[in-house]
């Protein structure tokens, strides 16, 4: 008995090295980028990892908007990327039309579906390119496609994305028909290079299979893809991180000013890491995601300040 | 067995078009069917497809463009009992040939080879080629310039691409070939028969100018090989499109220009074409970049794209061209100028596909309005913000600002609590106003707007503004929302 057993052991290892080696295409050992909190790189067995999808979900609807933020903190935190190309989806002339026509009869308009589309792809920093310019704040060639469906909240603002480390000079919008071509231009962008990573949303289209595909392509390219997921879309993906963000009160400057976005992280899933919670606030300064003390504790952010 | 294609018109059916046989045994086309079957009861009949008809001398004229670029089917409406035909304009090709009577005989020896029976006629105008080619009844007629009068003269006054009706009322006044027309006052011609009797006889004497639209735009840039053996496998025709390519580089150079749009003509054997087109975001005039774009378009056709028994010959276009400054290369290695040919390629890919009016980027526009504050263009051309400090702006804008309903502690003052979608927020904190005054000189009726920031107690934050001062009616806003 206990020789079948030692058996069993034996081919399951054989099994499991056997689909370890036909998981993964990458010949390159997995590179990570800390993102320098002792505590959530330990989670994330050292960091996020580059050529791999990594999916960022609002706990509820009124949430997308900071979960979209702590997307690009994540995308846009200055110690992994220089690089960025992203592309997004403009309103519809008769959507705009409607709704100004309904503002002007003071409507309440109601809340389209959650659904933003986008891709975002900017090239990974390479070798040597450490330089006076890729130290420079805006430095990030970033592609974002969209379909053409209105999203919620709006749409991203370029001058408000210079406040997450985006150049939007260097953000190349891609507006697509549908989600089927999103994720095209995605792999495409992934295929092709040129850019440091993709920011796209998760749409309703893409199964296990699409996002498999995905995840191959990026670790082929060594380029991240940061997927923005609806708060209610439960599919199971092949992203190697999933994370959960809900807004939390924002840190104040000694004159009592909004100094940084904050948020409050759940890292749901990540491959071979462990999961956990924190409350995170982005320095648009440094370009770095720190962590803060505690909800609302205003002080703890005074006493950065000062 | 005799054949014929029929037609229906008012009165009944009638023969379009009849094979030589029929003809033989006296059919016309035009006759009515019954009138016909009743005098050759073997007679064999199919309805006539003319638009098919149509489609194919389309391709035809497409497999014509190897003899000369400039190549036209006539226009629907001199097409007349079955018959019709192309246009050529052979200026500076016949000698690529080795001279004109070579030339037409190996058009229409190729023509022979793909089954169709033509006759030819190379002449100085437009209207006396057609004549001859239709009416002369010969496989080939070339005429030099100072014969073209006696040329056509023996020919039937509707060889001058007239309406039935101008023809037959000559034909009634006796006046039956165009020799007989040729003596006549011009003026009271024109006063029985209108303009366009003359026009045709000045065109078919080469008097008047005659224009036609090539079927293929012209193209101020083209290169072209010809292969002795065909090919079929990508790296082949990729090889070739590089070497096209090639072909165009000094010529484009020496205008200073860049390719922006080019078109592949890829010639089967059969007679079919193959065509690609690709766009670029900027003028190119580097092969490999071009010859890149090519690769995956033909990677995306992959199962569609039919090389039948091989490609003959092909053609690139630059069918337009831009202004291209000369770049000089860099010596050193520069890794952002190699992800900036990468982008460029990768903007050219998705926007060939896409379109590249779809493929964007953002552009500031100098105004303090936030709604105006960039614009989107093709993603082609670099755009610059300044890296200065920038005030405090949401991540998302809604596309149009959405009105809400807000209670204040006092007039002036930030919002204490707002209403917006449905949803009551309590402001934990307001920061602002921003005051952004209305652009005097672009619209008149819109007000001052005084922006605030305002933080719920669950940290969601907006960016609400008040249209107009109180007592003027002032209304609430919602219009960003930040991360």
């Amino acid at each position: 008995m206990a020789e079948f057993a030692f058996a069993r052991q034996a081919r399951l290892e054989t099994l499991r090295r056997q689909i370890a080696g036909a998981a993964s295409f990458s010949v390159r050992p997995e590179e990570t980028a800390p993102l320098g909190i002792s505590e959530v790189d330990a989670c994330l067995n050292g960091g996020l990892v580059r050529g791999a999808l990594h999916e960022i979900a609002a706990a509820d609807h009124r949430s997308t908007p900071a979960a979209l933020g702590f997307l690009l903190a994540l995308a846009g935190a200055k110690s992994r990327s220089e690089k960025r190309l992203l592309s997004y989806p403009p309103p519809l002339a008769g959507e705009v039309a409607r709704r100004a026509a309904a503002s002007r009869k003071g409507e309440r308009i109601n809340p389209p579906s959650a659904s933003l589309h986008f891709v975002c792809l900017a090239p990974p920093p390479q070798a040597g390119e450490d330089n006076l310019r890729a130290r420079s704040r805006f430095q990030a060639n970033i592609l974002w496609p969209f379909t053409k469906t209105a999203p919620a909240f709006g749409l991203p603002y370029a001058p408000g994305l210079r406040f997450f480390g985006f150049d939007p000079a260097r953000i190349v919008f891609v507006r697509c028909i549908n989600a089927r071509e999103c994720l095209w231009a995605m792999e495409e962008g992934l295929r092709l290079g040129g850019i440091a990573a993709v920011i796209g949303a998760r749409v309703k289209a893409m199964d296990l299979t699409a996002s498999r595909r995905l995840q191959l392509a990026a670790e082929q390219a060594n380029t991240p893809v940061f997927l923005l997921r609806n708060y209610n879309d439960f599919a199971s993906s092949a992203a190697v991180t999933r994370w959960r963000i809900t807004h939390a009160p924002s840190a104040r400057d000694k004159f009592g000013f909004y100094k940084n976005a904050r948020f409050r992280v759940a890292l749901e899933y990540a491959r071979g890491g462990k999961t956990g919670e924190w409350i995170m606030d982005w320095d648009h300064d440094a370009l770095c995601l720190r962590l803060s003390s505690a909800l609302g504790d205003r002080a703890a952010g005074e006493n950065r300040a000062a | 067995m005799p054949f014929a294609l029929v037609m229906m018109t008012t009165g009944g059916w009638h023969l379009a078009a009849v094979s030589p046989h029929a003809a033989a045994l006296g059919l016309n086309a035009g006759e009515l069917m019954a009138d016909a079957r009743a005098r050759v009861p073997s007679l064999q009949t199919r309805p006539a497809q003319p638009e098919k008809d149509r489609a194919a001398l389309t391709k035809l004229a497409r497999w014509c463009t190897r003899f000369s670029p400039y190549v036209a089917p006539w226009p629907e409406a001199d097409e007349r009992a079955g018959s019709s035909g192309l246009t050529l304009d052979i200026t500076a090709c016949d000698h690529l040939f080795g001279g004109e009577a070579s030339m037409l005989h190996a058009v229409i020896a190729n023509l022979s080879r793909l089954g169709f029976t033509a006759r030819g006629a190379i002449a100085g105008s437009i209207g006396a080629a057609h004549a001859l080619a239709k009416h002369s009844g010969q496989a080939e007629t070339i005429v030099p310039d100072d014969k073209l009068a006696d040329a056509i003269s023996p020919l039937p006054v509707s060889a001058l691409r007239i309406p039935d009706k101008t023809a037959v009322t000559l034909k009634h006044l006796g006046l039956k070939t165009i020799a007989h027309l040729l003596p006549l006052p011009r003026a009271p011609l024109a006063q029985r028969f209108g303009k366009l009797l003359n026009d045709r006889l000045d065109q078919a004497l080469g008097r008047a100018g005659e224009s036609f639209t090539p079927l293929l735009p012209h193209a101020p840039y083209r290169a072209r090989a010809v292969l002795a053996e065909p090919i079929s496998a990508q790296e082949h025709i990729l090889k070739l499109t590089n070497k096209l390519a090639a072909d165009l580089a000094p010529a484009l150079e020496r205008d200073g220009k860049g390719a922006r749009a080019l078109h592949l003509t890829l010639f089967r054997v059969d007679g079919e074409t193959a065509e690609l087109s690709i766009r670029l975001a900027r003028p190119s005039r580097d092969a490999n970049h071009i010859v890149k774009l090519f690769a995956l378009k033909l990677d995306a056709l992959a199962e569609d794209f039919d090389a039948g028994f091989g490609f003959e010959a092909a053609q690139l276009d630059v069918t337009e061209a831009d202004r291209m400054q000369p770049q000089q290369a860099a010596i050193a290695a520069d890794p952002q100028r190699d992800l900036d040919e990468k982008l460029s390629l990768l903007i050219d890919h998705l926007g060939s596909r896409l379109g590249l009016e779809n493929v964007l980027r953002a552009h500031p526009h100098n105004t303090h309005i936030p709604e105006r504050a960039f614009v989107m263009k093709p993603a082609a051309q670099p755009s610059a913000w300044d890296e200065g400090d920038a005030p405090m702006r949401p991540l998302l804008m809604l596309p149009c600002a959405e009105p809400a309903e807000v209670t204040a502690m006092v007039p002036e003052g930030p919002p204490r609590r707002f209403r917006w979608r449905g949803v009551q927020y309590e402001v934990a904190s307001a920061e602002g106003p921003e005051r952004i005054r209305p652009e005097w000189w672009r619209e008149r009726e819109s007000r001052v707007r005084d922006y605030y920031t305002v933080e719920d107690e669950d940290g969601r934050r907006f960016w609400l503004y008040r249209d107009g001062a109180y007592g003027e009616g002032a209304r609430w806003f919602v219009h960003g929302v930040y991360a």
